[in-house]
């Protein structure tokens, strides 16, 4: 409780040179007026902005590009290059002709591989981007990507912990062929089977 | 799990089993297993007919993996038991041509040791 002049206040509002009232001020924060003559609540949006820009602003970080998105957006030079939201960090950068150095860019980041077991009962150990293998035979699986290639130029490598021949085969978008052989080359279960694969998506 | 058994048109068969991974956050088992079976009817699988039992249902081991067969009477994979025995009898000529062409060229490294006037025993 003060005096203003020869009134007495009480409360904030009362004052003379800010809102004479709270009505739909809730979360804002007090700022000084651009007069320089008083005091107003501002919103939250106000203060801290969704986008934080380069002076021409073709380089920044949008958290709000389209509204309640929840998606960080990196731009560089005008171009959009990576995306961060509830389901990961997406790179859109393409290599260049000549890759910078231990740089990540969309053509080096692994797109699918599984580790399963194709003897006994087959049993899938460990997968990412795999939705299934078909068990078509005696050392014969099939490989089901869960999000598919671009095109069937991806690169793919096999290996197991024998000495059996793995070899892959018929590339296809959403899937690839698995086959194990024994040394006389007569299709054979093996345990440990790894898959990796890289390519366009 | 669910497994689903694709029946060729010999009778043999193809298994599909969902990779647990795959199976996405807002999905149910039964969307996810249609989901993830659906996409592996492509190919060789193509339109064929399938059957969707647990996993525990398949026969134990895969000695005769490629004899099983779905019978659809039992309404189970069974084995082929003919074609079982001559997998088992192609298998042992398999392994018995391995070891002879094997015993043949350390035989061979021997004679050509024992020629050059290496005592190898």
């Amino acid at each position: 409780m003060f005096l203003v002049g020869s009134r007495l206040v009480q409360k904030f509002t009362n004052l003379l040179d800010t809102f004479s009232s709270y009505v739909g001020k809730a979360g804002q924060f007090l700022r000084v007026k651009s007069t320089e003559d008083g005091i107003e609540p501002v919103s939250q949006a106000s203060i801290y902005p969704t986008t934080l820009k380069d002076a021409d602003a073709d380089t920044k970080v949008d958290t709000e590009e389209s509204t309640d998105e929840d998606i960080v957006r990196f731009d560089t030079g005008g171009t959009e290059r990576m995306a961060l939201n509830g389901n990961g960090l997406q790179i859109l950068v393409a290599s260049p002709g000549t890759p910078q150095a231990n740089t990540i860019v969309k053509d080096n980041i692994v797109k699918g591989w599984i580790k399963f077991s194709g003897e006994g009962t087959i049993s899938i150990n460990d997968s990412f981007n795999v939705s299934s293998i078909a068990d078509t035979g005696t050392g014969s699986y099939t490989v089901n990507w869960n999000t598919d290639f671009a095109n069937v130029n991806y690169a793919c490598v096999v290996a197991d912990t024998w000495y059996g021949l793995c070899i892959a085969s018929s590339y296809a978008v959403g899937s690839i062929h698995i086959g194990t052989y024994g040394s006389n080359f007569a299709g054979l279960d093996l345990s440990d089977i790894s898959v990796i694969a890289i390519g366009d998506q | 799990m669910k497994v689903r058994v694709v029946c060729r048109p010999d009778k043999t068969v193809a298994v599909i089993y969902p990779a647990p991974k795959s199976r996405r956050g807002d999905e149910t088992e039964e969307q996810w297993l249609e989901r993830v079976f659906t996409k592996a009817l492509q190919g060789e699988l193509k339109g064929l007919p399938f059957k969707d039992i647990d996993a525990v249902e398949l026969p134990q081991g895969r000695d005769s993996r490629d004899a099983w067969v779905w019978d659809e009477l039992a309404g189970k994979i069974t084995i082929n038991p003919v074609k079982a025995e001559k997998i088992r009898r192609e298998k042992l000529i398999r392994e018995e041509m391995f070891r002879l062409e094997q015993e043949g060229k350390r035989q061979k490294a021997i004679d050509n040791l024992t020629a050059r006037g290496i005592n190898v025993w």
